[in-house]
């Protein structure tokens, strides 16, 4: 325990230097970062609020749903903190730098594992943490809940999280003793593919339409706001997402016993997976560390140099430069499986996104306040995809130039064409991602709103791009080659919360025109197209000031000492 | 020609290099000599593009190096103290994409590799990924890509790190080869046996500022009036700051 404390109280010193050299760029840095954390928190705050109110008041699901829908939000919620951890963890225990210090000295490998668990659950979580924590504020002063009930729901919300980061750790270290049998390839496709399918499976078993409907059916024979369990399949309440929105249901309703039911459970789950974390840790750890380099030494040595079709050898119509950069990308890209997984992911969510939407029409007809919110509500999914796209590809662009930027910036290679080079193939692939988004969730609302729509989509696309690249030279760091750590980074939270105030920004500008639109068609009145010019000139200017300070910002990043 | 003109470079209140003046002339063969922390990488950084000066300027052939980044960077072939390349690529498809950078064509740059391979000795480790590569086989790629574009200065930084004997030899013949084909070179080291071995002439630094520069015979004239070994008098040069 003493050698733990010791190297902790290192990690912090060293932690705490690294982030308090005081500099003026550093101080602007750090206050900008402080509002933005704050005014999203806020933000999320009253988000949760609102959402709260307009779910019980406005469309009037009742008690029992809305925790329903809250309990399949912590689903997702868990399956992400879950996978991100494993994601990081794999980086964490198995290809870090301080690892191979560590093992070197006389560290047991458990006591290592335990301060990289420590170490990657806080990382990997921490902005997922504070939204949801923001977001349980709203729900607290929504339903005006005492401080010992908000502790309570700490006290069950701590161990849920807990819950998905050691089962993640589990699962890896189960994963790393497989792949020495089938390979690594196959137990990450096999991984890959059975989160899908809980995913699926879960929404199969718990589809909340089902469930709707189900309750909706015996209106008024029962209220909405009492417990209607008969509704849900039995395997769901004993998933621990369901224990911590029953939990926060309990406390609204006063109903302690069964409240102290479901915490005792949450806290078993994560003692009990955290044992068996740190069991497995203590026991497979270091074999596994050590089965990890012979699988990718060996890896390394059965690796056949296949020469894609853009070869750097093959003619190209392309400059010298443009092309070099171009086609390092592209085989630094494909290389990279964490790069190439992700992006097929991403893809394979996207064409799910695009195969919902676009059969939605008139959604809420007869009410065009709710169909402003639906349509609106698609058109902040789209953006949030445009935005996580970039964030993961655009965001680490500078950084992943790595400590080999030397060659590029000692060589005659302009900033401007290189910031162009570096852009012109993954921008150009989330622009038609974009558009296409944009026109399948369109096409049916008819031509004029398609057309506008697509021009708001392309101007916030380059936005979102333009600030996730500036971003990323604001915060480029060239030593970590993780593209994955780079997008989860505190800078990368910083630019995804600048996103959404851009992304807000934009909702609250067109929800005038859109409502109107919505409304004019409802009642069968002639609709005037300059409300949509009212919007769209805003918009546009806006954004091409944010397109031209944050590539700007770039640019100085790249010009700065390296 | 190369020239250092006032040439400063501060990191907040320290000094790094302090307003030196250095001419280094077509073919010279140029040791940059001085202990750890004396200025040495920051001088060169400076050269090449990687860090901005504080004040004063860097000439090429009377054309500043800062205001003519691109014109200038053609010209040079730089090979810095840590080889990092990337890990993905392989030693060939690196070399391809360092030419590309100068603009190289095709036909060229496959000669040109060809040509390095050979006299770096890389043998079939070319196509392999460098994630492979000893430090020694990384120092070679990164030396080849140096000299693809024919640049006619080359700006190194400490060139032996991690290198084997047969390696070092072979890299010391180079430069001495290149130099003599009036290349110029700009080498910064701490190893004075390379210094004497192969320099025609030497600036030594020490805490920025330098404290000698002449021929490497007005060198040994020194070592002989002081009646000391190099390591001696390199000691006593730098000491005396």
């Amino acid at each position: 325990m003493k050698q733990i404390v010791h190297i902790l109280k290192f990690k912090l010193i060293s932690y705490i230097r690294l982030e308090s050299r005081f500099t003026f760029g550093n101080l602007v840095k750090n206050l900008g970062s402080g509002l933005i954390y704050f005014a999203f928190a806020v933000g999320a705050f009253f988000f949760s609020q609102n959402l709260i109110r307009f779910l019980l008041v406005d469309i009037n699901v009742g008690l029992f749903l809305l925790h329903e829908f809250i309990s399949m939000i912590l689903f997702i919620f868990f399956m992400s903190v879950n996978l991100g951890n494993i994601i990081v963890s794999y980086s964490t225990l198995y290809k870090s730098n301080e690892v191979n210090f560590l093992l070197t000295k006389p560290v047991s490998p458990s006591k290592i594992f335990f301060l990289k668990f420590l170490d990657n659950f806080f990382y990997s979580s921490s902005t997922l943490l504070m939204v949801l924590l923001s977001m349980l504020a709203g729900y607290v002063v929504y339903f005006k809940i005492n401080v010992l009930g908000f502790l309570l729901l700490l006290v069950n919300f701590i161990p849920f999280m807990f819950s998905a980061g050691s089962l993640g750790v589990i699962i890896l270290l189960i994963i790393i003793r497989f792949a020495n049998k089938f390979g690594m390839r196959k137990v990450f496709a096999a991984l890959g593919v059975s989160y899908f399918f809980i995913i699926v499976l879960f929404f199969k078993i718990n589809s909340p339409l089902s469930l709707v409907s189900s309750i909706m059916k015996r209106y008024p024979f029962y209220d909405r706001d009492t417990y209607l369990g008969e509704f849900l399949p039995p395997i769901v309440k004993w998933l621990p997402n369901n224990w911590l929105s029953q939990s926060a249901y309990r406390i609204i309703k006063n109903d302690i016993p069964v409240l102290i039911g479901f915490t005792y459970m949450q806290i078993v789950l994560s003692i009990l997976l955290f044992s068996i974390a740190l069991y497995l840790g203590h026991r497979w750890y270091f074999k596994t560390w050590l089965l990890n380099s012979i699988i990718t030494s060996s890896q390394n040595a059965n690796r056949k140099i296949s020469k894609p079709f853009f070869a750097f050898e093959k003619i190209s119509t392309l400059k010298s430069q443009t092309e070099s950069i171009i086609k390092r990308d592209l085989l630094l890209f494909l290389r990279e499986p964490s790069q190439v997984i992700h992006s097929l992911v991403l893809l394979f969510l996207i064409v799910i996104f695009v195969l919902s939407v676009s059969g939605m029409k008139f959604v809420g007809f007869g009410n065009f306040y709710l169909q402003t919110i639906i349509y609106l509500s698609v058109f902040l999914f789209n953006l949030f995809f445009i935005s996580t796209l970039s964030l993961r590809f655009i965001f680490p662009l500078i950084s992943l130039e790595g400590l080999a930027y030397w060659k590029l910036k000692s060589a005659p290679v302009k900033i401007k064409s290189f910031i162009k080079y570096k852009l012109i193939v993954i921008s150009s692939i989330i622009l038609v991602i974009s558009t296409g988004l944009s026109f399948f969730s369109n096409y049916k609302f008819g031509f004029l709103l398609t057309i506008f729509s697509l021009t708001i989509t392309l101007f916030a696309a380059a936005a979102i791009i333009s600030i996730n690249f500036g971003m990323g030279g604001i915060f480029s760091n060239y030593k970590e080659k993780n593209a994955i750590r780079l997008s989860s980074s505190q800078g990368a939270t910083l630019s995804f919360l600048t996103n959404i105030v851009y992304m807000l920004f934009l909702i609250i500008l067109l929800f005038k025109p859109v409502s109107q639109l919505f409304l004019s068609i409802m009642i069968k009145e002639y609709f005037d197209v300059t409300v949509f010019l009212q919007a769209l000139i805003p918009i546009s200017i806006i954004s091409i000031i944010i397109i031209y300070t944050y590539l700007k910002i770039a640019y100085r990043s790249l010009q700065k000492d390296f | 020609m190369l020239e250092l003109k006032n040439l400063e470079k501060k990191f907040g209140n320290f000094v790094a290099v302090n307003k030196i003046n250095l001419k280094i002339n077509k073919g010279e063969l140029f040791g940059f000599l001085g202990p750890n922390g004396a200025g040495k990488t920051t001088t060169i950084k400076m050269i090449v593009g990687l860090l901005s000066p504080t004040s004063g300027n860097i000439f090429l052939d009377d054309t500043n190096v800062w205001l003519k980044p691109t014109e200038t960077k053609m010209r040079i072939g730089y090979i810095p103290d840590q080889p990092f390349v990337y890990d993905k690529l392989t030693g060939r498809e690196y070399l391809y994409f360092c030419g590309g950078l100068y603009n190289l064509t095709k036909d060229v740059l496959k000669t040109k590799i060809n040509e390095q391979i050979e006299l770096l000795k890389i043998g079939s480790w070319i196509d392999k990924r460098t994630e492979e590569y000893s430090q020694g086989m990384r120092q070679r790629i990164v030396i080849a890509s140096a000299f693809l574009h024919n640049p006619d200065f080359i700006i190194v930084d400490e060139p032996m790190i991690g290198l084997d004997p047969q390696s070092a030899f072979l890299v010391k013949r180079l430069f001495e080869e290149k130099a003599k084909n009036g290349i110029t070179i700009f080498m910064s080291t701490h190893s004075l046996n390379v210094v004497e071995e192969i320099c025609t002439h030497v600036s030594i630094i020490n805490k920025g500022n330098i404290i000698f520069s002449d021929t490497i015979d007005k060198l040994h004239n020194l070592k002989k009036e002081k009646n000391n070994n190099f390591e001696e008098l390199f000691i006593q040069l730098t000491n005396e700051e």
